[in-house]
């Protein structure tokens, strides 16, 4: 039955059946395969269920917080105080890119964000500098990966719903993996501008950083605020989601840029997005049910178990395999399926659910990047015009120091538990 | 024919646009009143957070039918791709199919999902739940009938619908 769920899934993504529609009709043909054809009242059951989600109502509010930051211009700004910190740099503007991104990932949650809202701006500029466009649309889907990573993130609100673990723990997990991941990119940007002589911007004059900087404290207060918020117990998760939001209408306000058409445009790009995210959420709360009739996860386990009885062997195969996973599923529900049947294993082998929160939601995030499911991929070629192939080629240099940062996280825990212990004390 | 269905159904996707936007709006404002009545005057306000659900799911699920209007899941293109304009038409074909299956098979026990919730009030909200998860199905029933009509479009030979943007799109609307 797991395999008819899977290869189901994959069969029909690959036919262009759009995700939702996918995720549901497989289960649906997993649960006539398990032989519950007489009860196929539960799938709509499971789908209502699934939706009525309170741990997921922060979900909207990161996604809204992004696209509003987008139609306030923040994005802009961003973009325009990273060039005169780090233009001067080599390959000034791919540098810019990297550090826009952790910037903006700072408020938003989602890295299709970073890729619709910065994307554009990052691969227009670096084109008409002479960049090429296959390597700026490439480099700016390696920094969306960063969005998850650094708080606010929804793929860790998502995670932390289904492994019953602190959101505000995860948060500050993502931390210091998210400037790893934004260092690892900004080392390997350099190496490429030595090799390809990209070009510098001129450096800003100090008036200059001030001034954008002034522009730019903006965004880099709003993780200060969210991650406050919720570090110190000031409000829940869904709160802070709803505060940031507050905080970009503010700025657009301030700054006189969000207009009625502006803020019904973000609403709506949020509500598409989230509808999609809890749809998926919603069918695959169907698949959980099968899969503890089925005793997969317990199953799942055992069989683990028989291959390696050790934790360093183990996290070496569960990084390979999550990579591969990520290739061929989307991050949503690769994170669904899986997430249920890897905990027991997580916990037999002592690691930590922060730890391995950080690990499976970076993993699947790569996934982003690579071929046939890379959807900041398929963004990217809606917004060069180059084709799919092309764009993968350029991508996938970038997936070295993505996975170095990955292997880095995955055996050294301390990267990812030490802020979350020291802020918030041990578990 | 196909133009009046196609006028009915963006009728329907401009309502259920409106609604599911105005229920975000609903959530953003009563958790900032929550936020702010916490702040100020150290009182939390009962009604916030079951209503908060309550808009949740009534969003998604008036969404959900928008989402589809507008072309706005995700879909892998590669593959079929490889099929030149022949493989993109089967799979249009196959994709309205398979949606009308799965949704023939949610408005089929539609019904008895509702029944079973009825007379189970959600707290505090004091409403059935059969009222928080009719929008679901009002969904499934708009996406089946726009499946049908895409059907009949690609038979007419109209294009699909997509809302990527690039650059030379963004430059022309600058």
């Amino acid at each position: 039955m797991a395999w008819i769920l899977f290869i189901g899934f994959m069969a029909l993504i690959m036919l262009r059946v759009p995700i939702v529609i996918a995720m549901g009709m497989a289960v649906l043909s997993a649960v006539i395969a398990g032989g519950f054809s007489n009860q196929l009242y539960i799938v709509p059951r499971m789908v209502a269920d699934g939706v009525e989600n309170p741990g997921l109502l922060a979900v909207p509010f990161f996604i809204l917080a992004g696209n509003l930051m987008n139609a306030v211009g923040m994005t802009d700004k961003i973009f325009n105080f990273a060039t005169t910190l780090v233009g001067h740099f080599r390959a000034g503007l791919a540098q810019v890119n990297v550090v826009s991104s952790m910037i903006f990932a700072g408020i938003s949650g989602s890295a299709v964000a970073d890729i619709a809202g910065l994307g554009t701006i990052e691969v227009k500029a670096m084109r008409d500098r002479g960049y090429p466009v296959e390597f700026a649309g490439a480099l700016t889907v390696a920094t969306a990966v960063i969005g998850p990573i650094i708080p606010p993130s929804i793929a860790l609100v998502i995670y932390g719903f289904l492994a019953n673990t602190s959101i505000g723990r995860l948060f500050l997990g993502g931390v210091v993996p998210g400037l790893l991941i934004g260092i690892s990119l900004m080392l390997f940007n350099r190496y490429m501008a030595i090799k390809h002589d990209f070009p510098r911007e001129p450096k800003a004059s100090l008036g200059n950083i001030g001034s954008q900087a002034i522009d730019g404290i903006a965004a880099l207060a709003a993780p200060g605020i969210i991650l406050g918020a919720i570090t110190f117990g000031f409000t829940t998760p869904t709160e802070a989601g709803v505060l940031a939001c507050a905080y970009s209408v503010l700025l657009g306000a301030l700054y006189r840029t969000l207009d009625a058409k502006r803020l019904w445009k973000a609403i709506t790009d949020s509500m598409r997005v989230t509808a999609m995210i809890m749809m998926i959420i919603g069918f695959s709360h169907g698949m959980g049910w099968l899969l503890a009739i089925e005793q997969i996860p317990q199953a799942m386990a055992e069989a683990v178990l028989l291959v390696t009885d050790d934790r360093n062997v183990f996290l070496a195969l569960l990084i390979v395999f999550l990579l591969a996973i990520g290739c061929v599923v989307e991050g949503v529900p690769a994170k669904l399926i899986l997430i249920p049947v890897l905990l027991p294993i997580i916990d037999h082998f002592g690691i930590d659910r922060v730890h391995f929160g950080l690990i499976i939601v970076y993993a699947l995030l790569l996934g982003l990047a690579t071929p046939p499911m890379g959807v900041g991929v398929y963004i990217m070629v809606g917004i060069t015009n180059r084709p799919f192939e092309k764009l993968t080629l350029a991508v996938l240099p970038f997936l070295v120091p993505l996975t170095v940062v990955l292997i880095l996280i995955t055996y050294i825990p301390a990267l990812t538990l030490w802020l979350p212990n020291l802020i918030m004390g041990p578990p | 024919m196909i133009d009046k269905a196609e006028r009915f159904l963006f009728s329907f996707e401009r309502i259920f646009h409106a609604l599911a936007n105005i229920c975000l709006i609903i959530m953003l404002v009563i958790n900032m009143i929550q936020i702010t009545s916490r702040a100020l005057f150290d009182l939390g306000i009962s009604l916030v957070f079951p209503w908060t659900v309550f808009l949740f799911c009534w969003s998604v699920f008036f969404a959900f039918f928008v989402l589809y209007r507008q072309g706005g899941d995700i879909t892998v293109d590669f593959f079929v791709d490889r099929f030149g304009e022949g493989g993109r038409n089967f799979s249009r074909h196959f994709v309205n199919v398979i949606t009308l299956l799965l949704m023939g098979v949610m408005l089929w026990h539609g019904p008895q999902t509702l029944l079973q919730q009825i007379g189970d009030e959600i707290e505090i909200v004091e409403l059935d739940r059969w009222v928080q998860t009719l929008p679901l199905f009002l969904s499934c029933i708009l996406i089946a009938a726009n499946s049908l009509l895409d059907t009949a479009k690609a038979l007419r030979g109209d294009p699909e619908v997509s809302f990527i943007r690039s650059i030379e799109k963004l430059e022309k609307d600058a």
